[in-house]
């Protein structure tokens, strides 16, 4: 049990990690300046999740920024919003495909709006809105250490580097 | 009746005289500046005269421009990609700097004594008199690349100035000039065939014009023109000038001066009209544009301060990109408003400068222009180093151009510009601006005019171009509201669009209340952003059920300043959709232009309109605060104007009532200086 707990916790702060490293860009430069850098950051929220478990989460950051930087930027930014969701079926094997893809939407509707109504009386140390706010560093690994509790439980997809994710 | 008859007569006399052979034409000569004994003179201490039917007359003259290469002062890394070649007047008349004086055919020798004396030069047989510049004389025009002429030049004697008595005007205490230019629409852009002719109607001019100045404007395009200018009595029908002048327009300067009329000499207490035309001498047809450059006098008060530039607020300051030519001048673009008054204004220069080399100089001096003017020098003394760079400061410097007053109408948009600047500089800007005090109008305060010309212009730079101007509403004696216009646009170079920087640009217009406003972007395109931002809202919708529970929740005013949301996909997305257009918001104190991400290069254009709480006579309008989200600096360069509502006295004929600006008319109450003056 001790080391189901511990895995949830490495793995909740691995994607939490990820999700500020892929934003430090947006830190850096600002995105009103670059656009193509909001795909960066929309796609980021899904791939700190998804990017632990498939590949098809690194290749659906990577199509969605280069629709950014390609295309448009607004197209990046959509494919970075909505592909995530589709992404999430890429966890799932056989049938469970549809499963994993539904549980990631469910996830998400309950999750976000909880975070949502909590995060109303946190603090805030960056006043920009594009970018995931440090001090709300607690929410975000509530957020990813959920997803990864129900994901081992109901869908168990296999970590990218097994066995490092799992102390 | 007699007015009718009057401008039918007037329109006939310009018709007449552009048919008849011109009474000037122009030559032009360049000669270095040293055969007329002006190297090493201040381009703004000379004048040029040749006496025609009795009385000096400014010629037009032309300085062979400096050529530089400029840089947009703008915070960009690359701006070395905006750089691009323009031209000014040299700062000082060197030896062999050309001078190009339009010589007219027939003019008469000097007398030995008059009004205005200087030194007479025989050129290639004509006699030109290089005397000492007054202040309203007009300033020479820069020209590209001329080419010198073979004539003779030989200095042959010399015109002593007489002391006259003082003008009328001169007498009344509290007088003070300014100046303005006016075009008529028949005569802006307007095409003419080969020999054809346009006119303006005719243009009353107000009691208290002392120098009236004809200019073509770089819109005209290349040929040989002949302008008329006539000014008649309103009254008698007498006509007190009249002259044809066949002048070049050759492409290669800015502005071309025509003629000057000085109604000063003859026209107080004469109610006076003026008519311009100007026919093709081409056998093509040609576009032409005139502007008249007044200068009028005006009482001292409703002085209104206008300014363009920047001023920091704290001692931050505002730091540029290096340069990376050698030799550059860094340039911010400025407006200068028409209905300055003389002597006024300033041009403030406060700035710092790092050079970040090995091999750094011990100082550097640099120019300051108002391009095409030279204004002053400034020096940069080393101060520190740091870091491997060397700081610089200047002396803070405060000039007062002697050139700037008169070609108000014909700068418009212009540049403030700095260097020549060494290689690698990087200027921090605490001040930089140009400023002074204006009347909007040279009519009387009662005059209807004043409901409808702009009181108030500032423009303030920092990433883009700040344009404010308000005019007041005036109903029933009273100021009912005011109407502010603004304009955001990037700066644009010969070279391109710098895009300015996307997000909130905060602009203080004094807390007069929550505005109506209206605002506009132009160049706006639907693009792919439009279309997928209200299905990225449904899904946010869909996904966010709880979400709109706390954004409504939110939408209490005491929860609503601290309220921000937890970052997800969907917000960010939403976010990054939205921000792609510009939007325009206002609170009581505030407008916010929230330049999208995708119309960084679009000018923005907001109307406001502050109707006031309760009627008052005299207000004070002030701006100066504006402010860059994501700038270190916020810039505070004041502006205003005190907007009053006046009696206007629409019964009163607005030509006699013009007319009475300066008295000479004792028994009309309407004329009563209290209101008219």
């Amino acid at each position: 049990m001790k080391a189901v707990i511990r895995s949830i916790i490495a793995r909740g702060l691995v994607s939490t990690a990820l999700l500020y490293l892929l934003n430090l860009p947006l830190f850096f430069f600002n995105p009103l300046d670059y656009p193509f850098l909001f795909a960066l950051g929309a796609a980021s929220y899904h791939v700190a999740f998804l990017g632990a478990y498939s590949l098809w989460g690194w290749v659906f950051l990577l199509v969605s920024f280069l629709f950014a930087a390609v295309v448009h930027p607004s197209v990046g930014v959509f494919v970075g919003f909505v592909g995530g969701f589709v992404a999430a079926a890429a966890l799932g094997v056989g049938r469970r495909r549809l499963f994993s893809l539904l549980l990631y939407v469910f996830l998400y509707v309950v999750l976000t709006n909880l975070l949502v109504f909590v995060s109303v009386f946190m603090p805030y140390a960056v006043d920009r809105e594009y970018v995931p706010d440090p001090l709300h560093l607690p929410l975000y690994f509530v957020y990813y250490a959920t997803l990864h509790l129900a994901y081992g439980a109901v869908v168990r997809p296999r970590p990218l580097w097994a066995g490092r994710l799992v102390f | 009746m007699l007015k009718i008859g009057v401008t039918v007569l007037l329109l006939a006399v310009v018709l007449a005289a552009a048919g008849q052979g011109a009474d000037v034409s122009f030559e032009e000569v360049c000669v270095p500046a040293k055969a007329l004994g002006l190297a090493g003179r201040d381009l703004g201490s000379v004048a040029v005269l040749a006496w025609h039917r009795g009385e000096p007359r400014h010629l037009p003259w032309r300085v062979a421009a400096v050529e530089m290469d400029v840089i947009p002062l703008v915070n960009v890394t690359d701006v070395d990609r905006y750089a691009f070649r323009s031209h000014a007047l040299p700062p000082r008349l060197g030896d062999e700097t050309l001078v190009c004086i339009s010589l007219p055919d027939k003019p008469e020798r000097p007398p030995a004594r008059a009004k205005r004396g200087g030194e007479v030069y025989e050129i290639g047989g004509r006699y030109v008199v290089i005397s000492n510049r007054d202040p309203l004389d007009p300033p020479p025009a820069p020209v590209v690349a001329p080419r010198p002429s073979a004539v003779e030049v030989r200095k042959v004697g010399r015109v002593d100035a007489v002391e006259e008595a003082p003008l009328q005007a001169q007498q009344l205490t509290g007088v003070r000039t300014i100046s303005g230019g006016f075009k008529s629409k028949y005569l802006t852009n307007a095409s003419l065939a080969p020999n054809g002719f346009a006119s303006s109607l005719p243009i009353d001019l107000p009691n208290g014009t002392r120098y009236l100045y004809i200019y073509l404007t770089n819109v005209t395009q290349p040929g040989r023109y002949r302008v008329v200018a006539v000014v008649a009595d309103a009254q008698t029908a007498d006509t007190y000038f009249n002259l044809a002048v066949d002048v070049d327009v050759d492409g290669r300067s800015p502005y071309y001066f025509v003629m000057s009329i000085p109604v000063v000499n003859w026209g107080y207490s004469r109610q006076l009209k003026l008519t311009v035309g100007v026919s093709n001498l081409n056998s093509a047809y040609r576009s032409v544009d005139v502007v008249v450059v007044g200068v009028f006098d005006a009482s001292r008060h409703m002085d209104n301060r206008w300014a363009a530039g920047m001023k920091a607020v704290s001692s931050y300051g505002f730091s540029y990109a290096s340069t990376v030519r050698s030799g550059v001048y860094a340039a911010i673009p400025i407006h200068i408003p028409p209905g300055g008054v003389h002597g006024t204004e300033e041009v403030r220069v406060k700035v710092g400068a790092v050079i970040c080399s090995s091999v750094v100089p011990s100082s550097f001096t640099a120019d300051v222009y108002i391009r095409p003017f030279w204004i002053g020098s400034v020096t940069f003394y080393y101060d520190y180093s740091s870091g491997g760079c060397a700081y610089y400061s200047t002396v803070d410097v405060t000039f007062r151009p002697s050139l700037l007053p008169l070609p108000y109408a014909l700068l418009g948009t212009t540049d403030l510009a700095i260097g020549p600047l060494p290689q690698g500089t990087s200027l921090k800007v605490y001040e930089l601006y140009v400023a002074g005090m204006r009347r909007p109008e040279f009519n009387r305060p009662a005059s209807q005019v004043f409901s409808t010309v702009k009181w108030h212009d500032a423009t303030y730079v920092m990433d883009g171009v700040l344009r404010v101007e308000a005019v007041p509403y005036l109903f029933a004696y009273s100021i009912s509201g005011i109407h502010v216009r603004l304009s955001l646009s990037p700066i644009v170079t010969p070279s391109g669009v710098v895009p300015m920087v996307a997000g909130r640009h905060i602009v203080y217009t004094g807390c007069l209340g929550v505005p109506l406003k209206s605002y506009a972007v132009e160049g706006r395109e639907t693009t792919l952003s439009d279309e997928l931002l209200p299905i990225v809202r449904y899904i946010n919708a869909a996904l966010s059920a709880l979400g709109f529970v706390v954004d409504r929740y939110a939408q209490d005013p005491k929860i609503k300043v601290a309220y921000r949301v937890v970052t997800f996909a969907g917000r960010v997305a939403e976010s990054a959709l939205s921000s792609a257009k510009t939007t325009v918001s206002a609170d009581s104190c505030n407008v916010y232009i929230n330049v999208g991400w995708e119309e960084r290069t679009n000018v923005v254009l907001a109307r406001l309109y502050y109707p006031m709480s309760r009627a008052v006579s005299s207000y004070t309008f002030y701006t100066g605060l504006f402010h860059v989200e994501g700038y270190a600096e916020a810039s505070y360069l004041e502006a205003y104007s005190t907007f009053s509502a006046y009696p206007v006295d629409s019964y009163i004929d607005p030509y006699s009532t013009w007319h009475c600006l300066y008295q000479q008319q004792p028994f009309s109450e309407s004329c009563d200086p209290q209101y008219y003056r």
